[in-house]
């Protein structure tokens, strides 16, 4: 059971007091209007860098105008890093939430820039005891400097570190007993990693603290010489959707989201896609 | 002296009355170049260019690709390929989704149209059109430019030499109204000059925007001919095919009548950002089919305005990554 929430942790009637969010898309400028206009999407999700919270894309407005919910997502805040989180990087990430009245915002556990060196990619965490400390530090910097609840996300790795001593999942459990954050399972990073790490997904569903569940990812991707590239450009594979299948079995989540972030597909091909993650969620 | 003013008038008004006529009957020729019979009906691209020239095309295909699902057009006027979408057999769409392709899959829409208005498949439209004697050839109209220029020069003259014979004639008609006398003040001249001027002028104005159209009268009458069975802004059939229902509504009357108001007014909202001077509601708008004006030119979609461009400024809100570069190709995606 989670500890204590935090200042700003804790808000709304869902299990991680974000509220039921349905079924969404992650907005991108390329498929604004798209976005708008498909029908059966409960809530959108906005990368935090890519926007100005004193100057929001007309799309944002009109979907929040609509009651939709948006929520700011980060990828470069870095939470799993030595060094606290930046200032600037979160009160931008603060300011995001404001200005979108987003019920949550979301980041990864991973780290991406070390001694003022960008690694340019969502790296795993060395989950070690000493780096839980480090990272739980950071968490409780990140949730006190935002207005809303922070949800974590697993990420998608190419390698682990050789000093583990824990398994994701396993860090991700005493992050989020430790500091109350909530948690973003991407379940299509749980199939890279059984691809590529030989990681069962399956398990680390059963080891993740699904009781602070916020939300899911879903993406397609592309095999490439036995490796999975988790591209988000692709269909979802009916492996992913069998793993988000598994997740519902064991939770209801509060919201699922397709996310696709280059070569679009027709506006036919996101509904579709979207009808097969809702199918997942409601046969299980 | 009087005479000799007198005899200068006639003779301009001569002159001037001679060359508009002569520009009227040369226009009236290369208007009239013979046509060859179409296979069938123009298509709904001819029938673009017929009315709005390049631009109008341009638009004519945008609606359709974005409509059939071939691009995708974002708010800000970004047109974007959309992936998985099937080839097009038309030539004018294939150059839009290659100049995509070329430039990384979207663009702006008005470097979009530019670049399709300048590709070798509006060329071989144009060609097409000319061959079939819809369009004025290239340099047919070359004759009655020239005569178009004399009639400025005579006109011209006929407005100083109206000046230089108007002043004396009022101060002799003043001077013979305040102190009196039999003597009779001649007219006939300035009022002469003036005739000259007036037809001069008002002849050169109307002939000089009529120059700009290139439809002869067989593309006039092709375009009235289409016109005429589809009128704009009715609802049409919702299984209508895409050329029926989007392309052709969109040749003759603009992007206006695209069947999507949103779409129109992504398109739009660019011409609204550069267009120095859409006259007569043709950016997008109106085909400017009535009347002898020209079906494009002047106040046209083929003017130099509406074509869309960004002029620079697209760091829109949603479209910058991070420090404000552009974001394309999705390497701004969430993990």
């Amino acid at each position: 059971m989670a500890a204590e929430r935090p200042a700003g942790a804790a808000r709304g009637d869902d299990m991680t007091g974000t509220g039921r969010l349905g079924v969404g898309i992650g907005w991108r400028p390329e498929i604004d209007l798209t976005v708008e206009r498909l029908p059966g999407v409960d809530f959108v999700e906005v990368v935090a860098e890519n926007i100005r919270p004193g100057d929001l894309p007309e799309s944002l407005r009109v979907l929040r105008g609509r009651g939709l919910p948006v929520i700011p997502h980060g990828v470069g805040l870095g939470l799993g890093g030595a060094e606290p989180p930046d200032p600037d990087r979160l009160a931008h990430l603060a300011d995001c939430a404001r200005a979108l009245d987003a019920p949550l915002v979301s980041e990864h556990l991973a780290f991406v820039r070390a001694g003022g060196m960008e690694a340019g990619h969502l790296l795993p965490v060395p989950r070690t005891r000493a780096a839980l400390a480090v990272v739980a530090d950071n968490v409780r910097r990140a949730q006190a400097a935002l207005p809303v609840p922070l949800a974590l996300e697993n990420v998608a790795a190419l390698f682990g570190w050789p000093d583990d001593e824990m398994t994701e999942a396993e860090f991700l459990g005493e992050l989020v007993e430790t500091t109350g954050v909530g948690l973003l399972v991407d379940v299509a990073n749980l199939y890279t990693n059984q691809i590529n790490l030989g990681l069962p997904a399956v398990g680390a569903l059963d080891a993740l603290p699904l009781s602070e569940l916020a939300y899911v990812h879903v993406a397609g991707g592309h095999l490439h010489h036995g490796v999975w590239h988790d591209t988000h450009t692709a269909r979802v594979p009916g492996e992913v959707l069998e793993i988000l299948a598994e997740l519902r079995a064991r939770v209801d989540p509060p919201g699922v989201l397709l996310e696709w972030d280059g070569d679009y597909p027709g506006d036919d091909v996101l509904e579709a896609e979207l009808g097969r993650i809702r199918e997942a969620v409601t046969r299980a | 002296m009087e005479e000799a003013l007198l005899v200068v008038a006639l003779i301009l008004l001569a002159a001037v009355g001679f060359t508009a006529s002569a520009l009227s009957r040369e226009h009236r020729r290369a208007r009239s170049a013979p046509s060859v019979h179409l296979t069938g009906s123009p298509g709904h691209y001819e029938i673009a260019y017929l009315a709005g020239g390049p631009l109008r095309t341009v638009n004519t295909a945008l609606a359709v690709l974005a409509r059939g699902g071939g691009v995708r057009v974002s708010r800000g006027g970004q047109v974007s390929v959309v992936t998985g979408a099937p080839l097009s057999p038309d030539p004018v769409e294939r150059a839009v989704l290659k100049t995509l392709r070329a430039r990384g899959g979207s663009c702006q829409v008005g470097q979009l149209r530019r670049a399709v208005a300048d590709d070798q498949a509006m060329s071989d439209l144009r060609d097409g059109l000319t061959r079939a004697g819809l369009l004025i050839p290239d340099g047919a109209l070359a004759p009655a430019r020239r005569l178009l220029n004399l009639l400025l020069v005579l006109t011209v003259l006929a407005v100083v030499f109206e000046f230089v014979t108007l002043i004396p004639t009022v101060f002799r008609f003043v001077t013979v109204m305040s102190i009196g006398g039999g003597e009779v003040v001649g007219v006939v001249t300035p009022l002469a000059g003036a005739l000259a001027a007036v037809i001069g002028m008002t002849t050169y104005q109307s002939r000089k925007r009529a120059l700009r159209g290139m439809l002869t009268d067989a593309g006039r009458a092709a375009l009235d001919d289409v016109g005429r069975t589809h009128v704009r802004g009715v609802s049409r059939a919702a299984d209508l095919p895409l050329y029926a229902a989007v392309g052709i509504p969109v040749a003759l009357y603009g992007l206006a009548e695209a069947g999507d108001p949103a779409l129109t007014e992504e398109l739009q909202r660019q011409h609204a950002n550069s267009a120095v001077s859409c006259a007569s509601g043709s950016c997008g708008g109106s085909s400017g089919s009535s009347g002898d004006g020209g079906s494009f030119g002047g106040g046209g979609d083929f003017g130099s305005g509406g074509w869309g461009d960004s002029g620079g400024g697209d760091s829109g809100g949603g479209s910058s990554c991070g420090g404000g570069s552009s974001c394309g190709g999705g390497g701004c995606g969430g993990g």
